[in-house]
């Protein structure tokens, strides 16, 4: 097993263990959205969704055009999925339909941060060691952490924006 | 069109927009955007803020 496999084998146990916990603790109450956020959400899915197909279309046109080489194609279609969920998730947050009726920013702040935190570390060390192109390459295994570092960087910078707005709106 | 009514009726009752929204089990959000005008709510939700309010759905969200 290379140190890519055991990366992607790693995220995946992470992700599922994180999986888990949320939905132990995501009981019937704690996950309400109310008519508004579902409507707004169902929308967020559809853009979601849109960016993905047309994101695939100028992929598969780069691809057959031999344009895009710096990338392998199982990591642009890795970037394509995570870009769909962010664009879902800062639609969401930009709309008030990200946390349920009884969600905390806080919490979701701090997970974040921390993601961002890793990933970033990552990266910087990965880059520092000459590491981030494989064979003039950015593989899934080299490049996956910088593309987290970004897309949640991205989520959590909104979320700040968010919340300091709607502390503000909610003193008024 | 920003609903006054709505705004009003809450005002006078003393709550705030997080508390209507506690009683009618929606977010602050919510409550905010109705008051607004950016979000029509159903009939189920505008039936819950007029119980809430002691108000009918006419005083609340009739507009002649």
């Amino acid at each position: 097993m290379n140190s890519g496999s055991v990366m992607a084998l790693g995220i995946m146990v992470g992700v599922m263990i994180g999986a888990f916990f949320l939905t132990r603790k995501c009981g019937k109450k704690e996950c309400e959205y109310d008519e508004m956020q579902l409507k707004i959400r169902a929308k967020g899915y559809q853009i979601g969704f849109f960016t993905a197909l047309a994101l695939l279309i100028v992929l598969v046109f780069l691809y057959e055009m031999n344009l895009l080489t710096v990338v392998t194609p199982g990591f642009a279609a890795y970037t394509v999925l995570i870009i769909c969920v962010t664009v879902f998730a800062i639609y969401c947050i930009l709309h008030d339909a990200f946390l349920s009726i009884s969600g905390n920013a806080k919490s979701y702040l701090g997970i974040f941060s921390l993601v961002v935190l890793v990933e970033g570390f990552v990266t910087v060390r990965y880059a520092a060691n000459g590491e981030l192109l494989e064979n003039g390459q950015l593989t899934f295994g080299s490049g996956a952490p910088a593309l987290m570092f970004i897309c949640f960087l991205a989520i959590l910078i909104t979320l700040i924006v968010k919340t300091v707005r709607n502390g503000k709106e909610a003193e008024e | 069109m920003k609903n006054l009514k709505l705004k009003a009726a809450r005002a006078a009752k003393d709550l705030s927009q997080e508390q209507l929204a506690q009683i009618c089990h929606v977010s602050r959000q919510t409550i905010n955007a109705i008051e607004k005008g950016d979000y029509n709510p159903t009939i189920n939700l505008c039936i819950a803020i007029c119980k809430a309010l002691d108000r009918t759905l006419d005083e609340l969200f009739w507009e002649d």
